[in-house]
């Protein structure tokens, strides 16, 4: 999308109903964000007097709960009246009324959500879209207070930026991660992240910026950041990016199309030397080098990857699963980047040793077995001819409706989670976008969709096989002389 | 004579009154048409039949060949199954034939039962 105004003139991607454009550029600029995913929701255990919730237990007094009445409006029928109650952290959200999807509605939860503050997001975008040097951005996006983002910014005069911009509760370490007990004042968020402290880069010395829902910050930072940040993306466009020089927008395009898979690199030659080779079959031996043979890139065409998937799979369950089924839940599985870091530095891992069984494992064994494992679904899949990454991936894209026919099904697509290319099975990097803030604008894009939501047009999903195929199409930010180009087919005219 | 006549006329009127009315209009025109101009039941049933069998199928092949077809190859494996725009094309045809044929039918019986009770008040 493009609006021009006699004040400023943007082009890019949208949400409809949004009067901004939301990623895109302008004549000086360009701007875009990824979703920081900080925890802004915090879950407090609230004690009531009794049934009639009309009182809690808050600082060793009773407190009087405060109700809000809900009328939500039903067509051609009586409302229906939802009685909430409101206290000192917020609306309670799941009590009696609610269960939420729990076995029993014994328990109170209030909800302190930084989003049921009030605050004007769409002022963000009016101001990008009007931006025209640092200072212009760094007003328009400090008015994002949620949901946060990493909003990252260029200018042709040379200026980037990124801001890990939101309104963040300074946490103590742990705080919110588990519900809190809402009888104490002390469990309340103390206070707000001051936002001269929040993570940014204003022109770093290693010459760029990077986004990819990465950590916003080293363990120097004195905030809590809570959750498990994904590292493999980030990881590798840094690296990528510390090592071109005069980058041009095809190296740019193919930066985000990479089907590398960095965290496949680093585990895998580990786990291929645990395999105890001796043990294997003729079948698994095949697998087993199919796996020392793949150049870590889950291509299309990739056997080697879909080996790995599966191989993967089983190990990480064999590793954990046995533990994970006598542990108290609720808790959670072990992350990814826990397993590579364990795998890679410890081979006594105490967790390797299947606790199922009375003799003792080893990393070797568990390997081993994964592969054996692995191998009996892999047998099948090539005699269904999908042991190709791109067919057992089976990339689609579903109409809202889940309708096929409606759909884009069976795309022939690479990449997956921890790739920079993090298309999955159903979702993954919609729009793609390069801009080059040379003299002359020099801009691309492409999404996996079209121009049109009928079915029935051929606009409806043309970019798609572009999209799949890696490629991108020139972006024409119009000019007023531009006008009257032939390539304008259709004007449409508003009057009131 | 007759026959021709009707099927023109009950496509005809269907047509102009799809403009302006809901699509069950069609077993109006039928119905009008066929007490208009008396025939035997099968033969009005076959002119009201025809008529919109013949406008339906042609209108929507000419709207769904104008873009080669493109929706009725998403639309017919949702509704009858496969992906064939022709069968979904005679399927509507089929439809909107049977409500004007049943239409025109009533029209011819309508007609008949007051020419018996005229003759039998003679």
């Amino acid at each position: 999308m493009q609006i021009s105004t006699p004040a400023f003139n943007a082009y890019g991607v949208s949400f409809p109903g949004s009067p901004g454009i939301i990623i895109g550029f302008n004549d000086s600029c360009a701007f875009g964000f990824t979703n920081g995913g900080r925890d802004v929701r915090d879950y407090y255990e609230i004690q009531f007097k009794d049934d009639t919730r009309k009182e809690y237990r808050f600082n060793n007094e009773w407190k009087q709960t405060d109700f809000r009445i809900e009328d939500i409006k039903i067509a051609g029928k009586p409302g229906i009246l939802d009685t909430v109650a409101y206290t000192v952290f917020g609306p309670v959200m799941y009590d009696k009324n609610f269960n939420g999807g729990r076995q029993t509605n014994e328990k109170n939860y209030a909800v302190r959500w930084k989003a049921h503050d009030p605050s004007n997001e769409l002022l963000i975008f009016k101001l990008l879209n009007h931006a025209k040097n640092y200072s212009d951005y760094s007003a328009a996006v400090t008015n994002l207070h949620t949901p946060g983002q990493n909003a990252v910014f260029a200018t042709k005069s040379g200026d980037i930026a990124i801001r890990t911009q939101g309104d963040w509760p300074a946490k103590w370490k742990g705080q919110g991660d588990y519900v809190m007990p809402g009888t104490d004042s002390a469990y309340m968020w103390q206070g707000m992240i001051p936002q001269n402290e929040v993570p940014f880069q204003y022109n770093p010395e290693r010459g760029f910026v990077s986004s990819a829902n990465q950590k916003p910050a080293d363990s120097t930072y004195p905030y809590y950041l809570g959750r498990e940040y994904p590292v493999a993306r980030g990881f590798l466009i840094n690296k990528r990016l510390a090592a071109m020089q005069q980058i041009t927008p095809q190296d740019m395009m193919a930066l985000q199309t990479d089907n590398y898979n960095i965290y496949a690199a680093e585990i895998v030659p580990k786990l291929l030397k645990g395999i105890n080779v001796q043990e294997l079959n003729s079948a698994e031996t095949n697998y087993f080098s199919m796996l020392s043979n793949w150049n870590f890139r889950n291509d299309v065409d990739s056997k080697g990857a879909t080996v790995y998937d599966q191989l993967f799979k089983l190990f990480r369950s064999a590793v954990y699963e046995d533990e994970f089924e006598k542990a108290p839940k609720p808790i959670q599985f072990p992350f990814e980047t826990t397993l590579l870091e364990a795998t890679l530095r410890d081979s006594v891992y105490k967790f390797f040793d299947d606790i199922r069984t009375p003799n003792p494992e080893s990393f070797g064994d568990i390997v081993t077995r994964s592969l054996k494992g692995a191998v009996l679904s892999l047998q099948q899949l090539e005699k269904d001819g999908k042991l190709e990454w791109g067919k057992f991936k089976d990339t689609h894209i579903n109409h809202l409706l889940k309708l096929a026919p409606f759909s884009r099904l069976h795309l022939p697509i690479g990449g997956g989670a921890n790739m920079i290319n993090a298309t999955k099975e159903d979702h993954g990097p919609s729009w793609r976008m390069v801009i080059s803030l040379t003299q002359q604008t020099e801009a691309y894009g492409v999404y996996p969709g079209g121009q049109s939501g009928n079915p029935g047009s051929r606009f409806y999903d043309n970019f798609i096989d572009q999209w799949a195929a890696g490629k991108y199409y020139s972006l024409w930010m119009m000019t007023k002389a531009e006008a009257k180009d032939s390539r304008v087919k259709w004007t449409m005219n508003f009057s009131n | 004579m007759k026959f021709f006549i009707s099927l023109i006329l009950i496509a005809a009127l269907s047509f102009a009154a799809c403009l302006y009315l809901p699509w069950w209009i069609i077993a109006v025109a039928g119905f009008l048409v066929a007490v208009a101009i008396p025939q035997g039941a099968g033969w009005s049933f076959l002119s009201g039949f025809l008529a919109v069998f013949i406008l339906w199928a042609g209108m929507s092949f000419w709207i769904s060949s104008a873009n080669d077809h493109l929706l009725a190859h998403k639309i017919s494996p949702l509704i009858i199954k496969i992906d064939n725009p022709v069968l979904l094309i005679l399927a509507t045809g089929l439809i909107g034939g049977l409500v004007a044929g049943l239409g025109a039918l009533t029209g011819s019986f309508v007609r008949r039962r007051r020419k018996v009770e005229s003759q039998s008040r003679l």
